[in-house]
């Protein structure tokens, strides 16, 4: 018993089938380490999340844990893998299979599983395993799950229609035939290379709203302007920028609600869209210093002319919410963007009020004239005492900014704090994830991308390469806790795109809060700087499943109501024209053609890559198969038939869910 | 019912029926409470009801400066809140002009302490002689107490300042825990889960927020339902827009329903459910709001209140089958950071309103107004309205002209049911005073949980129901009913 107590647990993948295509390169991360049969120390093949090193062999050590790429495995149906098991000579440990569909383990050994799909679903092992004491009795039990995710198809080398979409509708205001055929063409890593250097000259909000064809109608009335955004957002190239904008727009979010000043300047709020849409694909630090400087942001979180004071505090609004929000968020984070804890197993705050009261003197001496040109220093109101601020993270000890320097040198020091700060990564990596992928990501896709954070110093095209290309997200969609909640804009830039929409002239925003009140959501339209959901919400169902779901924090009854009428107006009368909101006119012909020349089987096909992105269910094409049975009996003419077909899709579960 | 139940019931009917001065003595003395303590000892799971009661929550996000919502008037008191709130001091005596420039308020009026419930009146000394106002702005709330309808519960806060953020201390408030307990439920909706039985009658219209969604409301077996403020109610446009549509409901309602019983995806899953929710919630109800009648004035008033005044009243038209209603109201704005005093201030008039000033105005007039609402459905003693509000504010100005984020501040409860006056103890502004914290903030004297753990006594759960939704209440030493008649 004395040889090895506790031998680490070490889960090594084995690939007899050849690895994944697409993203499938990615497997480096963590397969490279060897079966390790040392006690300790090898936990860190996966990065560093897993916490190894603690040495010893005593039953305190890192619990076993599965360390692959993904955490999760991924096969296709008639694949056969082995997971190389090693160590444990524990009193006994069981290896448990469980899930709804035909895989199975082909052998039992506790050393070398294998394991067979044939058929697809979502698999869950268990591996229990009892620790020994020194008496040789059970001292302890630890139980490791990982879940095994079986698809339909092998992976091929060519990427599909369906996975195109998929892609797509991640990457961008939603998939349509066009963009569906230059990911097939260029493959998605070609892709993203091709949008992130794909030019802005003459692109920006403001540009185009300037010059381009609308532009008296603009000077007629500046709120207007809106439209521009709705536009870009679903026509413009650029697509993947501009998903990236509006994602950052709900993480740096500024707000015009409350704001009469803002609210009377559309040209600033295009200003800050703009900065957003050039920096997309910038480094972290670099945006976060426009950010800063930003007039906009300076007039919302009021330090625009905060100063040092005998007198008074500087104002501290900003200097808490850069630091909440922003940047390092209210607890100490490992890598994969879970919680450091203490002894006590409490979560660690990651800054005190001290250190709030601190940043708030570097923000002072900020301070112009003009909503769209950067803030300039001030120095004679900048506060010029030594200020102490978070632990630095190459020295380990808390950053002492000198006495005497100039705004300008303090703002550099405090934004390189706070960039560098370990929680950054993976929490502003999160949030990107949540965004544009899924609600709930694991810990180790969360890792994986905040590695390429920290790799590229927080680089935001390699960050949502990182996101994108992940295995997570290309191969995930069959986890249960896998999607999000489409956000309400999204959903419908999503339906205009997918139908082809044709005309984006006729495209009309009155201003941004018709938008909100229609869509419970509009630009910077958000009550606060919070955003219109919390990262963290959770409910119902989903809270017992302990999941976040973000988005269902605005879907509340009568906006959920709401936003399916709107489906509906939209479909049904071709455009919608109240509220100051006009669609675009929807392309009923192309859906109609398909259903005239493909029946019902060739119209659900075409929703299934359009829409559900291969994620239909059984039941939703029995559901479309019986609706188009019960409309021939009742004679529905074809287009009444294909509109409420499709208006059941635009408000199923399924489509509702982006996966 | 049990004799137990009956028995205090009766007590309380004996109560509610006498000379109110004399019963509020009567409530004060031990052997009453020991009575009543004994009689509710017994009560176990999700009893009969046969009262109507609804609560109404006035959340003021952002975290309100109650400190001029209630300040002291004179003496060292107000020496002190002077030394300290500077120029952010509410003056003694001033004015307000409309633009026509006639004066339509004018002034604070010392709370008059004699006629009304002091709890703590050796803390609260002080104040009896150096005299406190609200804002002059709440002229509809100052009427409201001088009618005995307003309870002010003095200097309350989370129990873990934690680092006031707004995100954290809503929780802790729409919990009524500490976050540590986390669980994630809202203490109102948890009330609910227990007083409302599965089968009750218009169960789905129990939980109203009319400011979208919030943990308050949030319960294991309710669900809120959240509709806006104005307007009418849609419901879905699949099933109402023609016959076909509606013969075709049976099939689309099978898939929903599908997902929500064996859906493999969460979230799918929870949109389901959400989805059958919002249905079953909206269906027919703008039709039975159009009919409610009307509710009374509400002009130049946050719609919210209209809205549940309406709900209240659907309840009262239906005779109240419904016997337990929560209501969510939010008002943003309170997160004063910058110019909350920037009115424009001609001597001892205010030639443009503060901002703050302004904020506490509207709450006022909306409180007061819901209140003669409530009062003219003959329900005022079976509503109570209270606000929450995520902390107070520092006390002194911020180079900007704001405040910034405190911790305890002061809350109002509002109802025909409550026994009007001051609950806890004002703070001391005196330099060094223990109430003041690091940077001038509040340190809170009594915890939410107290605070919480009396209304939810008035709502109708035990003393052990209660410690189950609140697991740091302690309710040594407390009068768990306090801030009611009955």
């Amino acid at each position: 018993m004395l040889k090895k107590k506790n031998l680490l647990l070490t889960l090594f993948l084995i690939f007899l089938v050849s690895a994944c295509g697409g993203g499938g390169d990615d497997g480096g991360g963590g397969s490279t380490t060897p079966p390790d049969d040392q006690a300790g120390g090898s936990g860190g093949g996966s990065g560093g999340g897993t916490g190894g090193g603690t040495g010893g062999g005593t039953d305190t050590d890192t619990p076993p844990t599965f360390i692959s790429a993904v955490n999760k495995y991924y096969l296709s149906v008639g694949e056969k893998q082995q997971l190389s098991l090693s160590g444990a000579s524990a009193i006994s440990n069981t290896l448990e299979w469980s899930g709804n569909g035909a895989a199975y383990l082909d052998n039992h050994k506790i050393s070398n599983p294998v394991f067979k799909a044939d058929a697809a679903g979502v698999f869950l092992l268990n591996v229990e395993v009892n620790y020994a004491s020194a008496e040789g009795k059970l001292a302890r039990t630890e139980i490791v799950r990982t879940e095994i995710l079986v698809r339909e198809s092998p992976v091929s080398q060519e990427i599909t229609d369906i996975e195109a979409a998929r892609f797509l509708q991640q990457s961008t205001f939603g998939p349509n035939r066009d963009e569906i055929q230059r990911v097939k063409d260029k493959g998605y890593e070609a892709w993203i290379d091709e949008q992130i250097a794909m030019s802005m000259a003459g692109q920006t909000l403001t540009e185009f709203a300037d010059q381009g064809i609308d532009n008296q109608r603009y000077k007629r009335d500046e709120k207007w302007r809106w439209e521009v955004w709705g536009v870009q957002s679903i026509f413009s190239p650029n697509q993947l920028r501009h998903r990236m904008a509006f994602a950052l727009s709900e993480i740096l979010t500024i707000s015009f609600v409350a704001d009469l000043h803002l609210y009377q300047n559309p040209v600033a709020l295009f200003s800050y869209y703009d900065l957003l849409l050039n920096s997309s694909f910038t480094s972290y630090r670099e945006l976060l210093e426009l950010v800063t400087l930003h007039p906009v942001m300076g007039h919302f979180l009021t330090y625009k002319g905060n100063r040092s004071s005998q007198d008074h505090r500087p104002d501290e609004n900003y200097a808490r919410e850069i630091m909440q929000l922003f940047t390092i968020g209210l607890f100490e984070l490992n890598l994969d963007g879970t919680l450091k804890l203490d002894a006590a197993g409490k979560a660690i705050p990651s800054y005190t009020q001290q250190k709030i009261t601190e940043f708030s003197k570097i923000f002072t001496g900020i301070d112009g004239d003009s909503l769209t040109e950067p803030m300039g220093f001030d120095d004679t109101k900048h506060d010029q005492g030594t200020k102490t601020l978070l632990r630095d993270s190459q020295t380990q000890i808390d950053l002492i900014v000198p006495a005497g320097q100039t705004t300008q040198q303090d703002l550099a020091m405090a934004l390189n704090n706070l960039v560098n700060h370990t929680n950054t990564a993976p929490f502003i990596s999160t949030l990107l994830i949540k965004r544009l992928v899924t609600s709930n990501p694991s810990p180790q896709y969360v890792e994986r991308v905040s590695t390429r954070f920290v790799q590229t110093n927080g680089n935001l095209a390699e960050v949502a390469k990182a996101i994108l290309l992940d295995p997570e997200a290309r191969y995930g969609q069959e986890s249960p806790s896998f999607g999000k909640l489409r956000e309400p804009l999204i959903k419908a830039t999503h339906m205009i795109r997918a139908f082809n929409g044709l005309n984006n002239q006729l495209f009309r925003i009155d201003e941004a809060r018709a938008l909100y009140y229609k869509f419970g959501q509009a630009p910077f339209y958000s009550p606060t700087v919070f955003n219109f959901f919390m990262p963290d919400y959770t409910q119902g169902g989903l809270r017992k499943e302990n999941l976040t779901g973000p988005e269902f924090q605005i879907l509340n009854t009568s906006q959920l109501v709401t936003n399916e009428n709107l489906i509906y107006d939209v479909l049904a009368n071709h455009r919608l024209n109240a509220q100051k909101i006009r669609f675009p006119p929807l392309n009923r012909d192309e859906i109609v053609d398909i259903y005239r020349q493909r029946n019902i089987e060739g119209l659900i096909e075409h929703i299934n890559i359009y829409f559900t992105s291969g994620i239909m269910s059984q039941h939703m094409k029995e559901t479309i198969l019986k609706l188009e049975q019960k409309m021939k009996e009742q004679n529905e003419a074809e287009w009444p038939l294909v509109m409420n077909i499709m208006y059941f899709v635009l408000q199923s579960p399924e489509f509702s869910i982006q996966r | 019912m049990s004799k137990d139940k009956q028995s205090r019931r009766s007590i309380l009917k004996l109560m509610a029926s006498g000379a109110s001065l004399s019963v509020l003595n009567l409530a004060n003395s031990g052997a009453v409470n020991a009575a009543l303590s004994g009689a509710t000892g017994s009560s176990g799971a999700a009893a009969e009801l046969d009262d109507y009661k609804a609560l109404v929550c006035v959340y003021l996000f952002g975290g309100n400066d109650s400190s001029n919502m209630v300040f002291p008037l004179g003496g060292e008191s107000r020496a002190g809140y002077n030394a300290i709130r500077q120029y952010l001091a509410v003056p003694e005596r001033i004015s307000l002009r409309d633009p026509d420039n006639a004066e339509y308020f004018k002034g604070s009026e010392i709370i008059d302490f004699s006629s009304h419930h002091i709890e703590q009146p050796e803390a609260m000394a002080s104040y009896n002689n150096d005299g406190l106002a609200f804002h002059p702005f709440m002229e509809g709330i100052n009427q409201l107490y001088s009618e005995g309808a307003v309870a002010v519960q003095a200097n309350v806060g989370s129990h873990d300042g934690d680092l006031f953020a707004h995100n954290s201390q809503q929780e802790a408030w729409m919990r009524g825990a500490p976050l540590s307990y986390s669980g994630g439920y809202g203490w109102a909706a948890k009330m609910l889960d227990k007083l409302v039985p599965e089968n009750a009658v218009n169960r789905h219209l129990s939980n109203v927020s009319v400011f979208g969604n919030h943990t308050w409301s949030k319960g294991k077996t309710i669900t809120p339902m959240s509709i806006g403020d104005s307007g009418h109610i849609p419901s879905l446009a699949l099933y109402y827009h023609h016959p076909n549509a509606l013969a075709r409901k049976s099939i689309i309602e099978e898939h929903y329903q599908h997902h929500a019983n064996q859906g493999s995806n969460h979230l799918v899953k929870e949109y389901a459910n959400t989805f059958i929710n919002a249905d079953k919630q909206t269906s027919g109800l703008n039709e039975q709001l159009a009919n409610v009648g009307s509710v009374g004035n509400f002009d130049g008033i946050n719609a919210q209140f209209r809205r549940v005044a309406e709900m209240i009243k659907l309840q009262k038209n239906s005779n109240l089958e419904n016997k337990r209603q929560i209501f969510f109201i939010g008002i943003p704005g309170f997160d004063t950071h910058k110019g909350q005093d920037r009115g424009v201030k001609n001597g001892n008039r205010f030639n443009r309103p503060p901002y703050h000033g302004l904020l506490l105005r509207d709450l006022s007039n909306a409180i007061t107004a819901f209140y003669r609402s409530i009062e003219d459905m003959s329900l005022k003693n079976s509503v109570t309205t209270f606000t929450m509000s995520e902390f107070g504010r520092t006390l002194a100005p911020n180079v900007n002209g704001g405040t910034d984020h405190g911790w305890g501040g002061h809350q109002l409860i509002v109802g025909g049911a409550v026994k009007g006056g001051f609950y806890g103890k004002m703070p001391d502004f005196s330099a060094g005073s223990k109430d003041l914290g690091a940077r001038q903030m509040l340190n809170p004297t009594t915890r939410t949980e107290e605070m919480f753990g009396g209304i939810a006594n008035w709502f109708g759960l035990s003393d052990e129901q209660s410690k189950d939704i609140f697991p740091a209440l302690n309710l040594e030493g407390v009068n768990a009913k306090r801030y009611f008649k009955s």
